[in-house]
């Protein structure tokens, strides 16, 4: 994956300018750009399809908040037809819309974050300056497939000792509780025995470092320059209402050269991400068929 | 030195953003200076807590106590808001402290969002959990002599952590706040909120006693989060200590 080889700071500044604008801006074709994006990015780079269910899950979502907008909101001067006695207006349906597009892709850029992002750079990324709170992070996270592991096994050896059966509701929820509290204790003394081999290692002493494979390279300075120089230009043009837009009383929308502009630059920035895995599968691709 | 830089550019960063925000998402600021607040109010907690001396245990104890809280919230996933991350995080607070409290209370939600999808509501719900943290340290010696204390302060809390969210999801809708459309989501979250604040009692009966039990003797047995301990900054600032001495007196 070509962002591999990027520094993590530079992951982070991008993930911020992209999901920001959209997050904080009316104008639903910024929506639509970063939705795009993400989904380019997700096609590309997902090794298989992405499952019926989260597919499933994400258009009831977007069908839910595209819902509940009108329902509430009864703004807007084209009626589409009563509901109750309130009129349901097509531009709050279209706010609707917005609304769901905008949470959809946010969504998605996040779960794009996280796969950049792993816990090991983000215990780079947060190293500096908030090393405890980056170790209780990413400690937890390896933490919670572990426990979750033993839990099973701590049930397993349970049920098959007969200590509890899984027929009744008020057998099963004492044989839960059971193993919580054995988890509990269990995990806690593997706390303990954690930290002394910590301890052991020198954690906490004065002048210790920690190590840290990313190094903030040329190219990454580059980069990140870049992303910066986008942000600036399409927050300027936002602070110049360039990219301002109403829903209601009626859908109205700045236009002109800036409006073009920023909307060039900021997909410019969407869609970078894909354009550097598309790069870097058109190069693989290339290079294996020399062989 | 670093904490001057720190500081700095905090006192430089935190107005620059809300003046950033007035100006370039004007549509949308209450939201932005919402999500800026939940952020902000978050940043000085844990500045504190990494300038405390903690010990390997320490951290790896809260650690634990982070992930069981998120497997907890990943086993009841079924049920919608039936969640004992609160629960924990106030037994947590009640044994350890408030800071322990907060911490653990806001970075189960941070991870346990890596399996429930982040979003903008993440830096909310790290606010919520863990003012709720703090709060229960802060009233620990009541809460910790009465059972029926502690339950009202468990229904508080899940009302507490609904009517914060519900701001979310009036200004993420919105982009700005409207009294009327808070009450209005106030009002359509109420079975919600009721749960929250059923569960959290549920679960507070449930395992206030076992757990606060075994929290208490692994912080005998290891001496963790012992009050006493001089914190790195009243090393340094022989100025604190004097107060105390008068106090005493």
């Amino acid at each position: 994956m070509a962002y591999e080889r990027i520094h993590p700071a530079v992951l982070a500044v991008y993930f911020l300018s992209v999901t920001i604008p959209a997050m904080f801006s009316q104008n639903p074709v910024l929506q639509i750009v970063s939705f795009a994006g993400a989904v380019c990015f997700l096609v590309l780079t997902e090794e298989e399809l992405p499952k019926a269910r989260t597919v499933v899950w994400m258009t009831l979502l977007f069908v839910m908040v595209v819902v509940i907008n009108p329902l509430f909101n009864h703004r807007g001067q084209t009626e589409l037809f009563f509901l109750n006695g309130h009129a349901i207006t097509l531009e709050s349906v279209l706010y609707g819309v917005r609304n769901a597009l905008c949470v959809i892709s946010i969504l998605m850029w996040c779960r794009i974050f996280n796969r950049m992002v792993n816990s090991e750079k983000l215990l780079a990324l947060l190293g500096g300056s908030f090393p405890k709170t980056a170790l209780l992070l990413s400690s937890s996270l390896r933490l919670v497939p572990l426990i979750r592991h033993r839990a099973g096994e701590m049930r397993d050896t349970q049920k098959e000792l007969g200590l509890y059966g899984n027929g009744e509701m008020a057998d099963r929820v004492t044989g839960g509780a059971k193993v919580f509290s054995m988890l509990v204790t269990w995990s806690l003394d593997h706390a303990t025995a954690v930290s002394s081999s910590m301890k052991a290692r020198g954690y906490g002493l004065k002048g210790r470092t920690t190590y840290s494979l990313y190094r903030f390279r040329k190219r990454d300075a580059v980069k990140m320059a870049l992303i910066l120089l986008c942000d600036a230009a399409v927050l300027f043009l936002m602070a110049k209402g360039k990219l301002a837009f109403s829903f209601y009383p009626a859908l109205t929308m700045a236009d002109g050269k800036g409006t073009v502009i920023a909307v060039i630059l900021y997909s410019l920035l969407v869609f970078a991400a894909a354009v550097m895995e598309g790069k870097n599968r058109i190069q693989w691709n290339y290079y294996r068929s020399k062989i | 030195m670093k904490k001057t830089i720190t500081i700095i550019l905090l006192a430089v960063l935190i107005p620059a953003l809300v003046v950033v925000g007035a100006v370039v998402f004007r549509e949308r600021f209450y939201a932005w200076l919402a999500l800026l607040v939940a952020v902000i109010s978050c940043v000085p907690l844990f500045y504190a807590f990494e300038r405390r001396d903690s010990t390997a245990k320490e951290l790896m104890v809260l650690a634990v106590l982070i992930a069981l809280s998120v497997i907890g919230r990943i086993v009841f996933v079924e049920i919608p808001g039936f969640k004992p991350v609160t629960a924990v995080t106030i037994i947590v607070a009640l044994s350890f402290g408030g800071e322990a409290g907060f911490v653990v209370g806001s970075l189960s939600a941070a991870v346990s969002n890596f399996y429930f999808g982040h979003g903008p509501w993440t830096p909310f719900q790290m606010f919520a959990w863990g003012i709720i943290g703090l709060l229960a340290g802060l009233l620990k010696k009541p809460l910790k002599k009465s059972r029926i204390l502690l339950c009202v302060f468990g229904a508080l809390a899940g009302i507490l952590f609904s009517v914060t969210m519900d701001v979310w999801t009036v200004l993420w809708a919105e982009g700005t706040f409207v009294p009327k459309e808070y009450l209005a989501a106030i009002g359509a979250a109420l079975p919600l909120t009721v749960e929250y604040a059923v569960s959290n009692v549920v679960f507070l009966l449930l395992l206030a006693g076992p757990v606060g039990k075994k929290l208490e003797r692994i912080k005998k047995k290891e001496g963790l989060f012992t009050e006493e301990r001089p914190t790195a900054r009243a090393e340094k600032n022989p100025a604190d200590i004097p107060e105390k001495e008068e106090l005493s007196k």
